[in-house]
């Protein structure tokens, strides 16, 4: 018998039941249903956390800070560091920061100095990394090639005080209103960092200061700004209010303070941005990198038991749908005995004509794959339509959402977040799955009807 | 005597019913011959259709052999059964055996379809049957739509198939008026002739029994008696 004709045998014999081999597929649909309908929600799920993870940051990033207790045999962040971090496998970028406080220097801009800044963090990094540490432009352009250009957060040049208005009022407030300029366009400005000449005459007291224009500053550098990065919370003290410079420059003028002001100035780096190729290598990156003698900080620590727990619920969802496909096969065992059964004498007939024993097993075994194989392809269906459903009322109806928020979901602070998601691969396990479970159920049937004898065909 | 087709040796069936022994057959000898149209004549219980059992390779005898041509067939194992019957023996049963979901055409293909003739091959072969039992006009029908006869006649077109050297009747007209048990008979004698086919017949009417070469007539489960018919036909 050519494995054509087992089939179409097989299909016939189906067609002859048509209503239970309906009920036994709708119970592998429903089987396929639960365990495809399940699964999604637990993709979603995790789909979810990890958009509201990515939302908290980088999650390939590791920051790779010196240890804190300061000892003799201190693992030193320096460029050897750097690039033995850089070796290691997994590794795809190692980008150095250093980050400097202005401490009793300020920053000046405009028109005869007129707006002032204290306080400020310069971060130096390599000219190379610019591009790489995941800065966004939000105007104007990456420094050139000339010495000394800068970038500045969305919001630096918010932060200075104009000398010539009265304190209380010198300052523009964009948290109230998003609208308002700053008293100066940071990009294309060129801005001076400075040191206050100590004055001759001691301050009065009680005298209420009106300003500094009349302070005398020495100025230390002059730098031109280039362009204004976008507000990033991953990299707040530069993307925020801070200015970003190139680590060469930095170290220029951090030789250039030592002079004058006597500071010691650090070799080491401040922090290391080590990028993994991809999450899975996190883990083994962090712990090498401490193994060190650093310390390490990535979003794993956070990540690691949401995907824990997230795993958990998926395997309980998992659990819960196989549950009622392995009810659905147990119901086509049932069906494939019970047609045995029936069919008791024309499995005598083809033995008596000769049908040989494996071809007798393989029509039923087809016939319980077959089942499997409707079910689950109607089930895939179904499910995909009640996805669909699922997301469409969660993502618009306030019920929707009250019963994804009960049910335990991160909606990825409103954004696109879905409910249920079905990858392409889900769909193609749950339909071989059901086949699988439609074969090893019809096993046991199959092996029973090899056994009827063809003395069953002479039974008058 | 015709070069021997089946021969029957020291065949003995014993069945256990609860714990007594039940002697179904004692001790068969005999040979049929090439082309022969032989008989097993006895009432109901007489072991007339355990021979047929034990002769067409459908139970193992407790005792002795069985050889159709030169193949032991009690020695065959079950798989190398089939292969034998799809290639050497056909049946004809009392009560018909057609597979309801399928037509007479491809009920009649059947024992093709087990070697793994394609289906233009065997229903080729399965059309040209049906047509010489009659049934041209009814290839397409199912077996729910045919008369017993009609059924019968697709039988028998199903038997003679995979033109096997032995055909096994059993009872074949027992479900049959007298009339069609004459067509149905004629039939089945016009075929094999005509291909020297080897007829086992299994009967307890007097009247089918004419049909035949030579009669075994079983009571009790030993042949009481074993006749030949004059060559008139």
């Amino acid at each position: 018998m050519t494995f054509f004709d087992i089939f179409q045998m097989s299909l016939k014999n189906l067609y002859r039941r048509k209503g239970r081999t309906f009920l036994t597929v709708s119970g592998v649909v429903i089987g396929c249903c639960a365990i495809v309908i399940m699964v999604s929600l637990g993709i979603g799920m995790k789909e979810a956390q990890e958009q509201m993870l990515s939302q908290m940051g980088n999650l390939t990033r590791i920051t790779v800070t010196p240890a804190p207790v300061a000892s003799a045999d201190k693992a030193a962040m320096d460029q050897t560091a750097a690039a033995k971090i850089g070796k290691i496998p997994g590794v795809e970028s190692v980008i150095a920061r250093k980050k400097m406080e202005l401490g009793e220097l300020s920053l000046l801009a405009g028109e005869k100095n007129r707006y002032r800044r204290d306080y400020v963090t310069i971060v130096g990094i390599p000219e190379q990394d610019f591009t790489r540490i995941g800065y966004v432009l939000k105007e104007g352009e990456y420094p050139g090639k000339k010495p000394f250009e800068v970038l500045v957060g969305e919001n630096f040049a918010y932060q200075f005080t104009d000398s010539k208005r009265p304190e209380g009022r010198n300052m523009v407030d964009y948290w109230l209103d998003e609208n308002a300029k700053p008293y100066f366009e940071p990009v294309g400005a060129e801005i001076s960092i400075a040191q206050k000449k100590e004055k001759q005459q001691p301050e009065q007291s009680g005298q209420i200061m009106t300003g500094t224009s009349k302070d005398e500053w020495k100025v230390i550098e002059k730098m031109t700004v280039s362009g204004r990065l976008r507000e990033d919370s991953d990299l707040y003290e530069d993307t925020g209010d801070g200015l970003v410079m190139r680590l060469k420059d930095m170290e220029r003028m951090q030789k250039q303070l030592q002079k004058i002001t006597g500071q010691k100035r650090k070799k080491e780096y401040d922090e290391l941005y080590v990028n993994a190729e991809n999450i899975k290598l996190v883990e083994p990156v962090e712990k090498e990198i401490r193994q060190m003698g650093f310390q390490t900080n990535s979003m794993e620590s956070v990540r690691k038991p949401m995907e824990k727990d997230a795993r958990q619920k998926q395997l309980m969802l998992g659990g819960l749908g196989a549950i009622s496909l392995i009810v659905a096969a147990i119901g086509i065992a049932n069906t494939m005995i019970m047609s045995i059964t029936e069919r008791t004498r024309e499995i005598g007939i083809l033995k008596a004509l000769g049908c040989f024993l494996g071809d007798i097993k393989k029509e039923f075994l087809l016939e319980a794959a077959a089942i499997g194989f409707i079910g689950g392809a109607i089930g895939v269906t179904v499910s995909c339509l009640i996805s669909r459903i699922m997301n469409y009322v969660s993502q618009n109806a306030s019920l929707g959402g009250g019963f994804s928020e009960s049910m335990g979901f991160a909606d990825g602070a409103g954004t696109s977040a879905v409910m249920s998601v079905i990858p392409p691969w889900l769909g193609v396990f749950a339909l071989l799955f059901s086949v699988l479970i439609g074969v090893a159920a019809g096993y046991y049937p199959a092996n029973k009807a090899v056994k009827i004898s063809a003395l069953e065909a002479m039974k008058a | 005597m015709k070069e021997p087709m089946i021969r029957i040796r020291d065949v003995r069936k014993v069945y256990h019913i609860g714990n007594e022994k039940v002697v179904a057959l004692d001790r068969i000898n005999t040979e049929i011959g090439k082309g022969e149209i032989c008989c097993i004549f006895g009432t109901s219980g007489s072991g007339k259709s355990t021979l047929l059992n034990q002769i067409s390779g459908m139970e193992k005898p407790t005792e002795g052999h069985v050889l159709i041509g030169n193949v032991n067939i009690t020695k065959l194992g079950e798989e190398q059964m089939a292969a034998f019957r799809q290639k050497h023996i056909g049946f004809i049963f009392q009560t018909y055996n057609l597979l309801p979901y399928m037509t007479a055409l491809e009920n009649t293909a059947l024992p093709l379809m087990f070697q793994g003739y394609g289906r233009k091959a065997r229903e080729e072969r399965a059309a040209v049957l049906l047509k010489r039992v009659g049934l041209a006009e009814r290839m397409y029908h199912y077996p729910a739509q045919m008369s017993g006869g009609q059924q019968q006649r697709v039988g028998i077109a199903r038997a003679f198939a995979g033109n096997p050297k032995v055909i096994f009747a059993d009872e074949p007209t027992g479900n049959l008026d007298t009339k069609t048990t004459a067509q149905i008979m004629e039939m089945i004698m016009e075929i094999a002739e005509k291909n020297n086919q080897t007829i086992v017949l299994v009967t307890h009417d007097p009247q089918m029994a004419a049909y035949a070469d030579r009669i075994l007539t079983l009571i009790d489960g030993t042949i009481v008696k074993e006749e030949r018919r004059g060559d008139t036909r």
